[in-house]
């Protein structure tokens, strides 16, 4: 029940928040982050779970689902409200809801108008995605699916900077093309599924085992693959991304970049691959060249770009390039290690774009060539923002160096090339965000800047508490990985068996690698 | 099936194309043969030698048609009550009922015509409009 | 005729009976509120004698004389035609009281305040032609003789003929509101005459072959012979082409904008729902009555046509600056979808795809139109100078009368084909169908037509959206155009749209429907089935 009432609890917070505006200017925000908060506090019912899963003691004896809802939906079509649970979901919400916190913060005082319909806006996207990751009747992971998208829709088109009508409509009909595409796979699937065994239903649990022709499996896989690819984004679809998130208000970029993006892997994580094992192995070479693709070319336009904003977008490109390799490396190790970049990608970016937007709220550009010397004004942000910055580089110590570490060394046996290839993306890396820290923190103060009317305040504890803390959970990420790697062990290694029976042996060679993760210090 | 159809028919057949090709010889013929010349009046109506006067559009009151419909409108639906009255006594009782009904429809467009003032004719004829801003005068 | 019969036939006799009456009391007393209550009790009326047959057809639908069938698919498509038609009378009444019924495009001519309640409007008429259309499509779906399709198609058609071309009975002379209005009733009229030609040559072709025009015989006589006759292949094909005409199937769309604009709203409203559904109704009856799902030609070209209307209906809505335009070019790709799961309809699913797709399409054509429609009384009411039919009419419309303006934006997320909304439920059906039957081809052509179809119609959600006043503190940096900038006609619409409680309470209604069986499609099915 824990997850209907989260998602209900965000439901219902959204429109409270819409009311609650006309009684007090300030209470939208209020409701908001009470509600979020709330959903948190729910979620801690779950500490058992953890705590046994962090043991690593009792995960063989767990069962896969922490908790199980199910209820009858649309019979004529065999639709169920069924929400799972489980680690990976769990982590996932945890993420969420944590990031959704950051961007109630990061808007307080950015949004100025209709700040009731924002947050009414900002929580039923929290809300979709919550359904998204939780749902496993897959009519209903659509329905959240889809949910999620038309309130993104509204928080870019009417808060957002600039070209925002432009980028909105474009970011909303990249996903929803590519997603009646995944809506085709999904009926064509069922229906196949019926031919087969006689039986309607859109429960994910009893696709598994559809038994479709080789062929028909493959058309379908790539059905999902697009909708997920997009959403991920993948290289040559990812052209919607850097204008929504440059355009987006701050706490759109967050949700974007650091959830939004992760529901694509999520959906190849938990659908695609246990759905399709067979048809995603044959297409892993493909999926992993395009990974490679998305790291490389990622970072090179990064590193092209001299709007600030732009640049963090297009680093997302290039780290969820690291995302689509280790889930297509197909072994625990690999899937384990993208769960994790799912996670510290979330945080470095949701960081960085805290810190645009508030460079940005400050002296209202978001060109670099227009800034410089931010060191001597604002020392605090600076430091945070080197922070966030080597993070996303991949500083050993920080969750984003575990993971593409973990990432790269699990794909190393299945495709050496790219695996090659994606680590040199990691120079990359290192060559943007450093430049980035050059140009906006290090060097003269521009004269531009000279004539700005106020003077540049250094960060308020509104701004740095959620940055803190996401900087804490980066470095214990980095220091104590299994707190990631323990709870998505169980979804990580049901999903890399079901994709090994079918591999042929010699890729099974790295198996080894996964008892000792479990021991990981 | 054409087999059949074709002997019966050739006359006709022939008669058709007989009178196809004398249109077509006489059109080719006065083409090759006659004379050309444009004056100010080859373009006119021939009326017999007799020049002719006004315009063809002529305007005439809208009574006209009218009545004309009416007139179609009234006498196709008697049409149907000469079908019943043949058959009367086999229709019976319900057939009687049936007709009223089919009658008394009729009353009814009737009646809505001679209120809207379809019925009016002559001098009292107006267009509908003129005819309602005069009510609505008279009204006030 | 036995007792049950006549009984079944109780809804057609009814109606009959309120226009009778209606042309009785118009003739002595004109009234505009009077006649629109009475229209709306005889409707009212109506209904409730529907919802009396049904328990008569539990078992099985009931024959009368030959000539009608009156089943309970044919009940649902009277409520839902009733229903529809309520809303049509109430959109046309606050069109009549506001003169945009008279003058739909008002073109900025001399007008002065109160012209339109001088001059009489003869707005009852409207309503009783409405009936009388009404009854036609009621008389359409449940015929089960080409005679009654007929009867039915023509009672329809001519009395839609009038609505349509309602301006032309009074304006002012020479206004462009006239012209356009008769434009599009003279198109109406003359490709429906021409689709009515093809429809009788048809039929006449499919008696040649059997001497039959009952549908059922005609069924038992094609079922006695092998294969398909070339004649009725033929009959059916030309039939086809008067329907797709009727169904405004591209390439036999042409006088669809055209009309759609040029109508008074309401009448637009009319002829894109109850008109477009009576036509789909009937077709389906009549093609699984005499079998024809198993014929080769005329479904094949059905799907040629279905590919043509979902390709070309959204390719031109795209350039559409017209809001009514936009809705007659997005109701042709609608049709199109339809005609996708229409192809199915040998199968019971197929049948209630059909079914569910057209409700969904119903409601929502209808609720668009209800918005557009109440949101040109008020742009009269309040003197706007630029045309409501326009569609940066609706920017900013989102924060000046928010409830008007999600409303409409469910509308179109529905037309859309978004989640929580009815039409997506239809285009599941829809791609449910068509994965049953494997028509793959016709399938990635829904999906590219919906594709294309998310542009224009999330323009219109972002236009609505779009802050009219409000400054940001915009970058500098992206030299677009600054949000601060007001078009015109929001500057003088800046206060919300007012609407008549009545017009609230019908688009409430819709917008709630539209939401519950979206949410809860069970409900639906379940009336369906």
């Amino acid at each position: 029940m824990i997850q209907i009432s989260i998602i209900s609890i965000l439901f219902a917070g959204g429109v409270l928040a819409w009311l609650s505006e006309q009684f007090r200017p300030d209470g939208s925000r209020w409701v908001s982050l009470a509600s979020i908060v709330a959903c948190l506090l729910l979620l801690m019912n779950f500490n058992g779970n953890v705590s046994a899963a962090l043991s690593g003691t009792s995960v063989a004896a767990q069962a896969q689902w922490w908790e199980l809802v199910s209820a009858e939906w649309i019979p004529r079509f065999g639709v169920n409200l069924i929400l799972g649970l489980d680690g990976l979901s769990y982590l996932l919400i945890l993420l969420t809801l944590l990031l959704g916190i950051a961007g109630v913060l990061a808007s307080w005082k950015e949004i100025h108008d209709r700040v009731g319909f924002f947050h009414f806006n900002y929580l039923w996207t929290l809300a979709g995605i919550v359904g998204v990751f939780t749902a496993l009747d897959l009519f209903l992971f659509f329905f959240f699916w889809e949910v999620m998208l038309i309130p993104m829709l509204f928080l870019i088109a009417i808060w957002g900077h600039g070209n925002r009508i432009y980028a909105a409509i474009k970011f909303f009909i990249f996903t929803q093309a590519s997603s009646l595409l995944m809506l085709f796979a999904i009926v064509a699937l069922v229906y196949f599924n019926y031919q087969n065994t006689g039986v309607v239903t859109f429960d994910y649990r009893q696709l598994l085992d559809h038994g479709l022709a080789p062929t028909t499996a493959f058309w379908l896989m790539l059905g999902f693959f697009i909708a997920f690819a997009v959403k991920l984004p993948a290289v040559p679809l990812h052209t919607w991304l850097p204008d929504a998130h440059t355009q987006a208000p701050t706490a759109g970029s967050i949700i974007l970049a650091a959830i939004l993006l992760k529901t694509g892997a999520y959906g190849l994580i938990r659908f695609m691959l246990p759905i399709f094992p067979e048809a995603s192995a044959a297409f892993a070479p493909v999926a992993m060249a395009i990974g490679a693709i998305s790291i490389l070319y990622g970072a090179k336009l990064a590193f092209a770009q001299s709007d600030m904003k732009r640049l963090v977008a297009y680093s997302s490109v290039s780290h969820m390039g690291f995302v689509l390799l280790g889930i297509f490396a197909l072994n625990t190790l690999a899937i384990q290690g993208a769960i994790m970049q799912m996670i510290a990608h979330g945080l470095s970016t949701a960081g960085l774009f805290a810190l645009v937007g508030m460079i940005q709220e400050r002296i209202h550009t978001r060109e670099m060539d227009r800034m410089g010397g931010l060191w001597i004004k604002a020392p605090r942000m600076a430091a945070i923002a080197l922070f966030f910055a080597v993070a996303s580089l991949g500083l050993p110590g920080l969750g984003n160096f575990i993971a593409e570490f973990t990432v790269l060394l699990g794909a190393f046996p299945t495709n050496r090339l790219a695996t090659v290839l994606a680590a040199i993306g990691l120079i990359g890396a290192a060559v943007y965000a450093l430049i980035m820290m050059q140009k906006v923190f290090f060097g003269k103060t521009r004269d531009q800047q000279a004539d700005e009317p106020q003077a540049f305040a250094d960060v308020t504890p509104r701004e740095s508490v959620p940055l803190l803390a996401m900087a804490l959970l980066l470095v214990a990420l980095g220091l104590l990985p299994k707190l990631v790697f323990n709870l998505s062990a169980p979804s990580a290694e049901t999903i890399a068996q079901a994709a090994q029976s079918v591999l042929p042996s010699s890729r099974l060679a790295d198996t080894g690698a996964t008892p000792a993760l479990r021991q990981w210090p | 099936m054409v087999d059949v159809v074709v002997p019966e028919l050739w006359p006709l057949i022939a008669y058709f194309l007989a009178v196809l090709g004398l249109v077509v010889l006489m059109l080719t013929l006065s083409h090759f043969l006659g004379q050309r010349r444009r004056d100010r009046a080859t373009d006119e109506p021939y009326e017999s030698g007799i020049v002719s006067v006004g315009s063809a559009r002529l305007r005439f009151s809208i009574g006209f048609y009218l009545v004309a419909i009416l007139f179609v409108i009234f006498d196709l639906e008697a049409i149907y009550l000469f079908a019943w009255a043949i058959s009367f006594r086999e229709a019976g009782m319900l057939g009687f009922i049936e007709a009223s009904i089919f009658i008394g429809v009729l009353l009814v467009g009737l009646i809505y015509l001679w209120r809207l003032g379809a019925l009016d004719w002559g001098g009292k004829q107006k267009s509908l409009e003129q005819r309602e801003s005069v009510n609505a005068n008279n009204g006030k | 005729m036995n007792a049950e019969a006549l009984q079944a036939l109780t809804p057609i006799l009814t109606l009959s009976g309120v226009i009778i009456l209606l042309m009785l009391i118009v003739a002595f007393l004109r009234n505009h509120r009077l006649t629109l209550g009475l229209t709306l009790l005889g409707i009212a009326v109506t209904v409730w004698s529907t919802l009396n047959v049904s328990p008569l057809l539990e078992t099985d639908p009931i024959a009368v004389t030959g000539l009608l069938v009156v089943s309970r698919e044919s009940l649902l498509f009277y409520l839902l035609f009733l229903l529809s038609a309520a809303v049509v009378s109430i959109l046309a009444f606050h069109s009549f009281e506001q003169g945009t019924a008279i003058q739909p495009e008002d073109s900025g001519e001399k007008r002065n305040k109160g012209d339109f309640h001088t001059r009489p409007t003869f707005q009852e008429e409207f309503y009783l032609l409405l009936l009388i259309s009404l009854l036609g499509a009621i008389v359409l779906v449940s015929a089960s003789h080409f005679a009654t399709l007929f009867l039915g198609l023509e009672l329809m058609g001519l009395a839609l003929y009038a609505l349509i071309a309602f301006p032309a009975i009074h304006a002012n002379r020479n206004s462009r509101s006239k012209d356009q209005a008769l434009e599009a009733g003279f198109k109406y009229l003359v490709l429906s005459a021409l689709a009515t030609a093809f429809l009788l040559f048809g039929i006449a072709l499919i008696y040649a072959q059997y001497g039959q025009l009952q549908f059922a015989a005609i069924n038992a006589a094609a079922a006695a012979g092998q294969g398909t006759p070339v004649l009725l292949a033929i009959g059916l094909v030309l039939l086809l082409i008067g329907i797709a005409f009727k169904l405004s199937l591209a390439p036999f769309h042409f006088w669809t904008p055209d009309v759609y604009q040029g109508a008074p709203t309401p009448a637009t409203a009319y002829v894109a729902t109850v008109s477009k559904g009576a036509v789909i109704a009937i077709t389906l009856k009549l093609f699984s009555d005499i079998g024809a799902f198993e014929m080769r030609a005329p479904m094949q070209v059905f799907a040629v046509l279905a590919v043509t209307s979902m390709l070309a209906g959204n390719l031109l809505a795209l350039q559409q600056e017209n809001i009514k335009r936009l809705l007659a070019y997005s109701s042709i790709a609608h049709i199109g979808y339809l005609i996708v799961a229409f192809l199915v309809g040998r199968q019971e699913f197929g049948r209630e795809a059909v079914i569910y797709y057209l409700v969904a399409y119903i409601v929502t054509t209808l609720g668009a139109f209800a918005v557009v429609s109440l949101t040109a009384d008020y742009a009269r009411r309040a003197n706007t100078q630029s045309s409501p039919y326009r569609i940066s009419f609706y920017k900013g419309m989102f924060w000046r009368s928010p409830w008007l303006a999600t409303s409409f934006t469910m509308m179109l997320l529905s037309l859309a084909g978004i989640p929580l909304t009815i039409g997506f439920i239809g285009k599941f059906y829809i791609f449910a169908a068509g994965v049953q039957a494997g028509y793959w081809a016709l399938l990635s052509a829904v999906i590219l037509g919906s594709a294309i179809g998310l542009y224009y119609y999330l323009r219109i959600i972002v236009m609505m959206v779009q802050r009219p006043g409000a400054v940001v503190h915009d970058d500098a940096s992206s030299g677009e155009v600054s949000p601060g900038e007001v078009s015109p006609s929001a500057k003088l619409t800046h206060e919300g749209v007012s609407i008549a409680i009545s017009g609230q309470m019908v688009l409430a209604v819709l917008t709630v429907a539209l939401l519950a069986f979206g949410i809860f499609p069970q409900i639906l099915i379940n009336w369906i089935q």
